[in-house]
């Protein structure tokens, strides 16, 4: 018999309710800002609690109804319980705490950061540990090797800002509007890396990230170069950006031998770090994975994965788990 | 007012440590500046000072971070707010009354909230450095 697992997810600004279908089949992915957008026209969810309050229970209807079931077919329930925004976690999970002991059906506390792994799994059905999982968002940057599903060990992270951060920060010094990551994007192909801006952290070994620095660099090139084609520097600072990333991947490849990466969170969109990465993974022998764009952001699906293998291997959650504003995978006690 | 000149991260942290030790619990640290003014860099060190043995990120994304030092220090980060009512439910008046210190960039996105005894530091490029305004 199919089991049919609903994710919640609110731990930051995204409201989303998902139903899969045993492991990997997706019946429904509801995320508010598109929800909002075609339901109430092009109204943008502010960054309040109240924004989830409103919102938690049209969109999780929305989620069971286009998945073409009632609440009484559901076999579980899955939400985020840290790390993120505690008013906004502290929406989502109760609401699927509740709706688990309404329905007297399981309930499963999932890390955010697990949920960004188990969207390469919705991507690719087939895969299993180990591999390496870089998770590259605007509030996360970790590498980590996945040991087996649940399973983790983390390799590096970043000492300053997130990688989706230094994207959208820049793309604001550049003029563009916040959060500007993806505008960068485009902006930058209209560019050319002319400029060198250094690549943070490339002359050690760590397998951490900083992007502080680089956002600097940014800042008093634009105070120096006033004239500066606002394309290149674009270019530039995502060449930088890009190559931290292919140095640590490279790095951690080389110390593991996992012959497997997968990225994914927001920036794992990006175009021009999906054909460098795939580049170098002909070059080092192993194989790239990397979900469709609406896995790499914020989404109930990969919550409802995670939530579907973490009560096949380590049963439910109890009811009073809290909500965490912090948490890692290495210390993952949920 | 006291006014300093960092000629590198390295130094501002520096500051930050020392700075650090004038800090006791119900303190509010107000911090002005642009976009890579140095204000998370600046924090960093007040923070080893006050005893965090954690990396300390940027809190953008999270808006609050808590860390554990000798007493609790609570990072603020305004940067996403953009309309007032947006900072309802993160209870901003009850970290200023918790009994930590609390840390908060992009301040002036919550000024008529600040309590009277804040301490405001504000930052600016100058040159290759920082020039760094402590107030009273």
């Amino acid at each position: 018999m199919s089991e049919f697992c609903l994710g919640i997810e609110t731990s930051c600004d995204e409201t989303a309710a998902s139903v899969l279908k045993d492991q990997t089949t997706v019946l429904s992915n509801i995320v508010s800002s598109q929800f909002v957008h075609s339901r109430y026209g092009g109204v943008v969810p502010e960054l309040a609690a109240r924004a989830h309050i409103q919102l938690i229970v049209p969109v999780t209807k929305a989620a069971v109804e286009a998945a073409g079931l009632n609440f009484s077919s559901l076999s579980c329930v899955a939400a985020t319980c840290a790390p993120g925004l505690l008013g906004a976690l502290l929406v989502g999970l109760p609401f699927a705490k509740a709706l688990s002991y309404s329905l007297n059906i399981p309930f499963v506390g999932v890390n955010h950061l697990e949920g960004h792994i188990f969207a390469l799994r919705l991507e690719h059905p087939q895969l299993s540990p180990p591999f390496l999982a870089a998770v590259l968002s605007g509030g996360h940057t970790e590498l980590l090797e996945v040991k087996g599903w649940c399973c983790y060990r983390q390799l590096g992270s970043t000492l300053d800002d997130a990688a989706g951060e230094a994207f959208d920060k820049v793309a604001k010094l550049l003029g563009l509007p916040y959060p500007g990551g993806a505008l960068l994007e485009e902006l930058a192909r209209e560019g050319k890396p002319t400029i060198r801006f250094p690549v943070p952290l490339q002359n050690t070994d760590t397998m951490d990230f900083s992007f502080s620095g680089l956002k600097t660099a940014v800042l008093y090139y634009r105070r120096d170069h006033p004239d500066a084609r606002h394309e290149d520097i674009a270019a530039s600072f995502q060449e930088a950006a890009i190559s931290e990333v292919t140095n640590r991947i490279t790095r951690a490849i080389a110390k593991t031998d996992l012959n497997t990466v997968g990225i994914s969170g927001g920036v794992a969109s990006n175009q021009v770090l999906r054909d460098r990465i795939s580049l170098l993974g002909k070059k080092y022998g192993f194989r790239f994975l990397v979900p469709r764009p609406e896995f790499c952001t914020d989404n109930a699906a990969m919550i409802a994965a995670a939530g579907i293998e973490r009560l096949k291997l380590f049963g439910p959650s109890r009811l009073n788990i809290p909500a965490r504003a912090r948490s890692t995978l290495a210390d993952n006690s949920v | 007012m006291a006014v300093f000149h960092t000629a590198s991260a390295a130094e501002t942290i520096n500051l930050g440590r020392r700075f650090a030790a004038r800090l006791k619990v119900k303190d509010v640290v107000a911090f002005y500046g642009e976009l890579g003014s140095g204000k998370t860099t600046m924090i960093k060190g007040i923070a080893g000072g006050l005893g965090v043995n954690e990396v300390v990120k940027s809190p953008s994304f999270v808006i609050i971070t808590e860390y554990q030092g000798r007493v609790p220090v609570y990072h603020i980060d305004l940067y996403r707010i953009s309309k007032p009512n947006e900072l309802e439910g993160f209870d901003l008046e009850e970290y200023f009354e918790a009994e930590g210190v609390c840390l908060i960039e992009w301040a002036e996105r919550a000024e008529s909230l600040l309590p009277e005894r804040t301490i405001r530091v504000r930052l600016e490029l100058a040159g290759k450095g920082r020039r760094i305004e402590i107030g009273e």
